[in-house]
């Protein structure tokens, strides 16, 4: 399956999820105004993703900023994995924070309470 | 009750204007606004907890406007003007902005901002993640998590005013203030 890869952006993050390395990755910042028009294409590519996926995914989110219309399009990224672990296989997601910055740990919370899939707490010291 | 443009008019000498725009807003508009707000912050605020906070807090007041403006889009240009600014006083910074509604939408508005500025940290905090827990696809986009947003993460209900300005419209103010 092809890799997909996006550059990042002041306002966007860097998508980076290439089967090959078995690790997918989105870091920087996510404050794009239409937030559903920037992850559809990714979204897409993970529909495809979960009917084959390796035998394990580990997916870190590495983000600075990013705003409320960003947090949802996360949850709909975060379901779409879910469909791996039903599958038997196995997927991670590493949420990484800074020490003291508790907007982010608190941002991760949220998600790890609604997600059901391994949500793993990083925090950067 | 607060009045964003009359604020402006009268800031005080512990006040310090950290950055302020009056028009109408666009797209490219917001995003030279956010880096015009992240510069002045970098010069202003060492802290970067804090400046992270006035930044992200900055971020979903100013889209927040840029998405309700879609309904103004057929007013005349005077009521499509948006006014924000930044101040910092002794001990916080204030996020305060100014745009015209329909005045059709003001009761749900104050409704709304009202149910949220009472709520506990842990009640806010339960109501967030339902909301987040919907998903994108039950609204058009619209994620109803920013005024949430700006309460949980500046720790203090929201100070607003509405001023009606004719039959058709009224002027919405809205203050977020985050500690430094």
């Amino acid at each position: 399956m092809d890799a997909y890869y996006l550059e990042a952006t002041p306002k966007t993050p860097k998508l980076d999820f290439n089967p090959d390395a078995e690790t997918f990755l989105i870091s920087g910042r996510s404050i794009p105004e239409n937030s559903i028009e920037f992850y559809k294409p990714l979204l897409d590519w993970l529909d495809k993703y979960v009917q084959n996926p390796l035998e394990s995914t580990i997916f870190e989110i590495k983000l600075e900023y990013f705003n409320t219309s960003s947090s949802k399009c996360l949850v709909e990224i975060f379901r779409k994995l879910e469909k791996i672990k039903e599958d038997g296989k196995s997927i991670t997601i590493d949420w990484y924070y800074e020490e003291e910055d508790e907007d982010m740990e608190e941002s991760g919370e949220d998600f790890k309470q609604i997600i059901k899939v391994p949500f793993k707490m990083v925090e950067i010291k | 009750m607060l009045d964003t443009l009359s604020k402006f008019k009268n800031l005080k000498q512990s006040e310090e204007l950290v950055l302020a725009y009056h028009g109408i807003i666009t797209e490219s508009l917001t995003n030279n606004l956010l880096t015009l707000a992240e510069n002045k912050l970098a010069m202003v605020e060492y802290n970067s907890r804090v400046k992270k906070k006035v930044f992200n807090i900055l971020v979903e007041v100013l889209q927040n406007i840029y998405h309700n403006q879609y309904e103004l889009k057929n007013s005349e240009e005077p009521f499509q003007k948006i006014m924000i600014m930044v101040v910092k006083n002794p001990t916080a910074y204030e996020i305060i902005s100014g745009n015209y509604i329909n005045q059709s939408n003001i009761m749900q508005l104050e409704k709304r901002i009202k149910e949220i500025n009472q709520l506990s940290n842990d009640e806010l905090r339960a109501k967030y993640r339902i909301k987040l827990d919907e998903g994108v696809f039950s609204e058009t986009g619209r994620a109803g998590l920013g005024i949430m947003d700006m309460v949980r993460k500046s720790g203090q209900p929201l100070d607003y005013g509405f001023k009606i300005i004719n039959e058709d419209y009224a002027y919405f103010s809205l203050q977020v203030n985050i500690n430094h």
